[in-house]
């Protein structure tokens, strides 16, 4: 009698410890699920500001009426901003990944680079009629862009 | 004979800030990359590995270019382009779909232009 109690109580002490070490796994677990969700919300949010700073470059150089060595300088500054953009993104989708999320559209930020991007080498030169047109293609792409990130902001509150 | 591989680092070899579509709007442009690197390297190379890391930054009429012109500048198909240049960017992936799309694009119109057999 004395050692099935003590038996027991051995038991139920083990399955005690059993149950607190999976309790602070799963919680550990869920904590860090958590620390990678926060932290790609902020990617997420950083890519959205990256694309407004790359609206704004887009706009210095259409609408500038500088020498075309002064809009080449500008032009740089478009694809500076973009490649920032892009390494940014680059890192929402692995962090995504991680998450076992689906990784945003790599044809969001092609399309973004061709709006923002092409017309810069194709019109190395002084300002031109269809500037304002050019410049309505990066504000749509930024639009769409800003849109598919805010939605996936949302899916991971 | 060629040798197995060569890699071409766009960054280190060719310019931090590659831009332009022709040679005329500057020596880092993409035909420059394309006439003055690439080609030169295909020659004397089975494969080549192109990195695409380290720049400032790529516009795309400098990736339309430098590697869908080499459809239109080489009698090259888009397999034997996908077997022979091997496209590396770690830093954005996106990159490289980018310069896919481009080469299926021009696979796509040369193979459009072509004539119909039998005529």
């Amino acid at each position: 009698v004395g050692l099935d109690w003590l038996s027991a109580g051995v038991g139920a002490a083990i399955w005690e410890l059993g149950k607190q070490a999976v309790g602070t796994f799963l919680k550990r677990k869920a904590d860090s699920k958590d620390a990678k969700r926060k932290m790609v919300r902020e990617d997420l949010e950083r890519a959205t500001a990256l694309i407004s700073d790359c609206v704004d470059a887009a706009v210095a150089y259409f609408t500038s009426t500088l020498m075309s060595s002064s809009r080449s300088t500008l032009a740089a500054d478009v694809r500076r901003a973009v490649r920032e953009l892009a390494n940014k993104v680059h890192q929402v989708n692995l962090g995504l990944e991680a998450l076992d999320a689906q990784p945003l559209d790599q044809h969001l930020m092609i399309r973004f680079r061709q709006a923002a991007t092409m017309p810069l080498d194709d019109a190395s030169h002084l300002p031109v009629a269809e500037d304002s047109a050019l410049l309505g293609s990066v504000f749509r792409a930024s639009h769409h862009f800003t849109a598919a990130l805010t939605k996936q902001r949302f899916a991971l509150t | 004979m060629r040798k197995p591989t060569m890699t071409l680092d766009i960054a280190n070899s060719f310019s931090k800030e590659p831009a332009g579509r022709f040679r005329t709007d500057g020596s880092s442009s993409g035909e420059v990359f394309r006439e003055d690197h690439l080609i030169p390297a295909l020659t004397v190379a089975e494969v080549v590995e192109v990195n695409l890391d380290g720049t400032e930054g790529y516009g795309s009429s400098f990736l339309e270019e430098a590697f869908g012109g080499l459809l239109r500048r080489l009698e090259m198909s888009e397999d034997e382009f996908r077997t022979r240049i091997h496209l590396k960017s770690d830093d954005d992936p996106s990159l490289i779909t980018e310069v896919l799309g481009y080469v299926g694009d021009e696979s796509r119109r040369k193979a459009a232009l072509r004539p119909p057999k039998g005529s």
